[in-house]
This record gives C-alpha cells, sequence and structure tokens, in this order.
C-alpha cells in the first residue's frame, strides 16, 4: 500500500454573466492603412451593425451614401460594446490591434445574429473612440459577409452572438476577409465586403506580402458644412429659375 | 498510509488516497482515493454560476489481461470487433446487461496502436474448446477497434461511471435538488446537444431536462466527458465541494475529437497543462491545427467569468506557438488544465483525430 496526496486547483469563482465578448483583430497578416496609403499610426475600431430602425440590414449602397457624413454613417450604427479599442492596442505594429470586447447584443435594434462590420475611424485625436468620432478625417467600413460560413463549423463567426448562448464569443480578424488570412487577395465569391475604402493598395509594414485595408477622406466637418451649405444654396438658385 | 510526492498547491483541495486495486485475473496498482470538485456560488439571487469539472478519477478496475486475440473487421462490416482472452474468469454477461455499463482500455506505451483508446462492451461471452477444453471468453465491443491494434493488446475493463455513481443515486455527494430551475444542473454536451441532468426532489431521482418523472440516474457519464455543472436558484451563496472516490488514472489516454465543440475532462488527478497535453502534435491529424486566431483550433478555458481563448499560432505578429487570444507574445504553454476541471476544444479543421495525453504525473 502506498500513500499518495492528489492537489486539484480551486477554480475561481463562476459567475454566469448575461454578456457576450467579442475579440476584435487584426494581426495575422493585413491591418489598416490611411488613405495616404502609410500604415496606420492612431485610430478606432468598433464594432456593430448597419441596420434600420426596424432591424432592417442595410445594403452597402446605402451605407455608402453616408460615406461623407460620419455622422449619419453612425446613426445607422448599431455599436457592440463601449469597450474602448485603439489601433496598436495589443500590437506593437502600426496598423494593427488584438482587442477583446465586452458588451451587450440585447441592443434596439437587436444585435443578435447580425452581420459583424468593422467600422474604422481615425481622427486629429485617437485619445478615445469618441475623440476619434469627433475628429474624424477618414473612415472604413469592412465585414465578412457571415453567410461564407453557413453550414461549417464555424457557421456564426461574423454575427454576433446572443448573450444567453452557452460560449457567447466570437473572434474576428479582418485578415479573415483574404484567402488563408494571408492578406494577399480577397475571398473570392464576393464575400468579402469593403465598403468604404479600399483593399491595399499599400502594404503591411509588418507583413509585406500583405496589403492593408485602406480608409477613405471624409470632409472635414467646416468643409462638410461648408458643402451642404453650398448645395443649399445652388438648389435655391435653381427653384428660383 | 503515508504523504506521497504530490506537493500541495497553493489554494488548493489536498486529497488523500491509497490502495492496491486487485482484479478478478490481474492484480493492480492503480492507486485509488477521493477527489473534492468546488461547485462554485453564484453570487447573487437569481444569478448563475457554472463550474467547468471533471470527474478525474475512474471506477476501479475490474478485470486486466492481456488478449489471446482481437477481431478487427473493415469499416461498414455488420460484424462488430471483439477482444478475446483465454481463461479469462469472468462469467457470461459479467461486463454487460443487467450488471451495468463496461468498457474496454487498450493498454500500452507511448506510440503502440490503439493505447489508452476505449470501447463499450455488448456481451461479455465465454466459450470452451471440445478438444482442449480451454475456455475463451470473449468481449463484443460496439465500436470499431483502432487501426493497427496490435494481434495481442493489453487491456483492462472498467465499469463506466453514471450520474447516480458520481453524485449519489439519492444525490447525497453535495449537489443541490430541487427544480429544474433551482436545482444544480449537470450539463452534458453530446452530439451537439446541451444535455441537462438534475435532481428532482419533488419526484425524488435523476431527471433530465423539463422531464420531472423519467429516472435518468443510470446515465453514463464518459471518460471524456466534461461536465458543466450550473448552480442556480437558492443555491447562490454557497460553494459547494462534491466528493468524488475513485481510482487514478494511469497510462495514456485517447479520447475523440470531432469537428465543433468538444467538452473534455482532464482525465487525470493531476494538472496538466496546455504544452504538457500533447494537444499540439504538429500534425493536424493527430492534434489541434495551428494557424491565425481565426484559423486555428481553439481551446476555451473558462476563467470564472468568461473564456480564454487558446491556439497554436503558427507565427504571424502573436509568433508561434501557444498563445492566447489577444495576449500578444505571451507564451501560454504553461496554461494549466487544473485535475478534476473541464475544457473545450472546437474543432475548426476538417477532420478529426483523437487526443492522445500522456499520463499526468509522468510516475507516480
Amino acid at each position: 500500500m502506498r500513500a499518495f496526496l492528489i492537489a486539484a486547483l480551486l477554480l475561481a469563482s463562476g459567475e454566469l454573466l448575461q454578456a457576450s465578448t467579442v475579440s476584435v483583430q487584426a494581426d495575422d497578416s493585413s491591418g489598416f492603412s490611411d488613405a495616404q496609403g502609410a500604415d496606420l499610426l492612431s485610430g478606432s475600431v468598433l464594432l456593430g451593425t448597419f441596420q434600420l430602425a426596424n432591424g432592417t440590414a442595410m445594403s452597402d449602397s446605402a451605407v455608402q451614401a453616408f460615406a461623407m457624413d460620419i455622422s449619419g454613417l453612425l446613426s445607422h450604427f448599431t455599436r457592440f460594446s463601449t469597450t474602448e479599442a485603439h489601433i496598436q492596442q495589443g500590437s506593437s505594429n502600426p496598423g494593427e490591434l488584438s482587442v477583446a470586447l465586452n458588451g451587450t447584443t440585447a441592443t434596439t435594434p437587436t444585435l443578435v445574429g447580425k452581420q459583424i462590420y468593422y467600422l474604422v475611424v481615425s481622427g486629429t485625436d485617437n485619445s478615445t473612440v469618441a475623440a476619434s468620432l469627433a475628429t474624424a478625417r477618414q473612415v472604413g467600413v469592412y465585414y465578412l459577409d457571415k453567410a461564407f460560413f453557413t453550414g461549417t463549423v464555424r457557421d456564426g463567426d461574423w454575427a454576433f452572438p446572443d448573450d444567453n448562448d452557452f460560449i457567447p464569443e466570437r473572434t474576428v480578424d479582418i485578415a479573415d476577409l483574404t484567402t488563408n488570412n494571408l492578406g494577399v487577395s480577397l475571398l473570392s465569391g464576393g464575400y468579402s465586403h469593403v465598403v468604404i475604402g479600399t483593399f491595399g493598395p499599400d502594404h503591411s509594414n509588418a507583413h509585406p506580402t500583405a496589403f492593408n485595408f485602406e480608409l477613405a477622406n471624409i470632409p472635414e466637418p467646416s468643409a462638410g458644412l461648408m458643402l451642404t451649405a453650398g448645395a443649399g444654396l445652388l438648389l435655391r438658385r435653381r427653384r428660383r429659375r | 498510509m503515508k504523504p506521497s510526492s504530490f506537493r500541495p498547491l497553493a489554494g488548493a483541495v489536498v486529497l488523500l488516497g491509497l490502495s492496491v486495486l486487485g482484479s478478478a485475473q490481474t492484480a493492480t496498482t492503480d492507486p485509488v482515493g477521493f477527489m473534492t470538485l468546488p461547485i462554485n456560488a453564484a453570487g447573487a439571487p437569481g444569478a448563475k454560476a457554472i463550474s467547468f469539472r471533471a470527474l478525474g478519477l475512474f471506477r476501479p478496475v475490474d478485470f486486466q489481461g492481456v488478449a489471446s486475440s482481437v477481431s478487427a473487421n473493415p469499416l461498414n462490416s455488420p460484424t462488430p470487433d471483439s477482444i478475446s482472452i483465454t481463461s479469462p474468469g469472468w462469467t457470461a454477461n459479467q461486463f454487460n446487461g443487467a450488471n451495468g455499463k463496461y468498457y474496454v482500455e487498450l493498454l500500452g506505451a507511448a506510440g503502440v496502436a490503439g493505447a489508452g483508446t476505449t470501447y463499450d462492451i455488448v456481451s461479455t461471452t465465454l466459450a470452451t474448446d471440445p478438444n482442449t477444453q480451454v475456455v475463451t471468453g470473449t468481449l463484443t465491443l460496439a465500436q470499431r477497434l483502432a487501426d493497427n491494434v496490435a494481434g495481442t493488446p493489453a487491456f483492462r475493463i472498467r465499469k463506466h461511471w453514471t450520474i447516480a455513481d458520481a453524485f449519489g443515486a439519492a444525490n447525497d455527494k453535495g449537489l443541490a435538488g430541487g427544480t429544474a430551475t433551482t436545482a444544480d444542473i449537470i450539463q452534458v454536451y453530446s452530439g451537439g446537444t446541451y444535455l441537462k441532468y438534475y435532481y428532482n426532489t419533488a419526484a425524488p431521482g435523476w431527471r433530465l431536462g423539463t422531464d420531472t418523472t423519467t429516472d435518468v440516474g443510470g446515465t453514463v457519464l464518459y471518460p471524456d466527458d466534461g461536465l458543466v455543472i450550473i448552480r442556480q436558484g437558492a443555491n447562490t451563496s454557497q460553494t459547494t465541494q462534491v466528493v468524488v472516490m475513485g481510482a487514478v488514472k494511469t497510462g495514456q489516454t485517447s479520447f475523440p475529437i470531432v469537428a465543433g465543440q468538444n467538452f473534455l475532462a482532464n482525465p487525470y488527478a493531476a494538472p496538466m497543462t496546455l504544452g504538457s497535453s500533447n494537444l499540439y502534435t504538429t500534425d493536424p491529424a493527430t492534434g489541434v491545427a495551428a494557424g491565425f486566431a481565426t484559423t486555428a483550433d481553439q481551446v476555451l478555458i473558462y476563467n470564472g467569468t468568461n473564456y480564454d481563448t487558446y491556439y497554436y499560432s503558427a507565427g504571424g505578429s502573436p509568433g508561434a506557438g501557444w498563445r492566447k487570444v489577444n495576449g500578444g507574445t505571451a507564451d501560454a504553454s504553461a496554461t494549466p488544465i487544473p485535475a478534476g476541471s473541464s475544457f473545450i476544444v472546437k474543432r475548426i479543421n476538417p477532420g478529426s483525430f483523437n487526443w492522445v495525453s500522456p499520463q499526468h504525473p509522468v510516475s507516480f
């Protein structure tokens, strides 16, 4: 006979929270570049979905109609989580990030099962997400159609979970839009959506064979106002004729 | 009894046991003992708490010997595979039917084909050669034998754990009974479905789902089953200790990993780590597939609030090796999988594989 001791670690207390976690990443290969074609040094990354007030998903063209109007863009964007996520957070490389976002998908309209979008914003002040949005100069909108994984074990990977799921977690990387996540070419079949911005031509400095997803310029607030005012004047003149 | 070389860990439950098992045919030396599994408190009224647990100990060995032959049949053959042994000393139907549900485990050193794989026993028969009077016992198996199993493998037989065996026919091992919405839930993932068992105190017995009458105490808890205990209802303030008594698993263990989610037990009465688990073997046909965070197979470990997700990074910015999602370049190979705990392997790459975990600890 012999005696022995078996040790088992006490695990941490585990309270089941009704919340979801989505890890937002851009560190496989492709990252983000600014509209001038340089790896993005600062900016904020939001996850959410574009939908109407009744929960209807918006088409790419409907989203693109707000490409010059950041406030209009945001008014149709249901954001997941208030967790801050910034370029170079969780990665030391420009244009990259790796951050866990915690929040709820029980929004109004709901996010449950909806398409996950990346909304990348770069402003003159990127110290917070709010600052990026308030001073936005460039924006990019991208997603991998959730239908890409339909019928596979990854079904739902690009759709928001339900807080009540047993595993309400997702991990997405912008390189998922590219073949084998290598950042060289977009997936075939039209599943990769570059709604605002471009895929390349800038390459990642950290992964030179990979293209980055570039942001698009949006007018400065003052310029935007002037454009709006100018358009209004033009309309008035036309009506008078 | 004397203390062993197992060193109690900080904040650990110290468990103690000893013995040498005897079997009908061959004496074995698997030590037995007990393990205490903490069941987390919910923390607040109406809240739920989940605990990823494994039984950590096995039923005693009922028989151990060396086969005289095996019958391994082609895929889709109507003839089930079987193992035979001469003069086993067992009786007909000793390991099936009314005696309960038993399984065979093939034994062997690391690298021996099939070592650590398990098979449910369908029938136990005896036949006497009229010429030689040699008695041969045969175990008919429910699953096909692993490829390339030797003609005369060593094997042992254990009885399966059932819910009633592990947690008490009258639920006397520490879980809270009640209704489907108030009792502690034993959740088992099977065939893509979460099966939720509880002990009904109104019409006493183990029940499944919202069924209040059908006895499911005899439900088998397989060696690889990762158990999730969900504490709910009024049982919000207490952390319960469930005591499991059984035998320590020795030798390597082989569990199937299939596409999708796999809730897996640490089968050993000792902690392992991602690095020591042998979950990654460099070959996606025998272990988790490496890749990026979203392309590699994932290992999810519950941290008390949500899941820490790990994967074997093939490179990219995180570098190569075990990594935690959002954990940067930090080596995660030392991440613990404690004794008595379970975890999830999410196989997202094609094909299935057998996870062959080496004995923990390496020696006793």
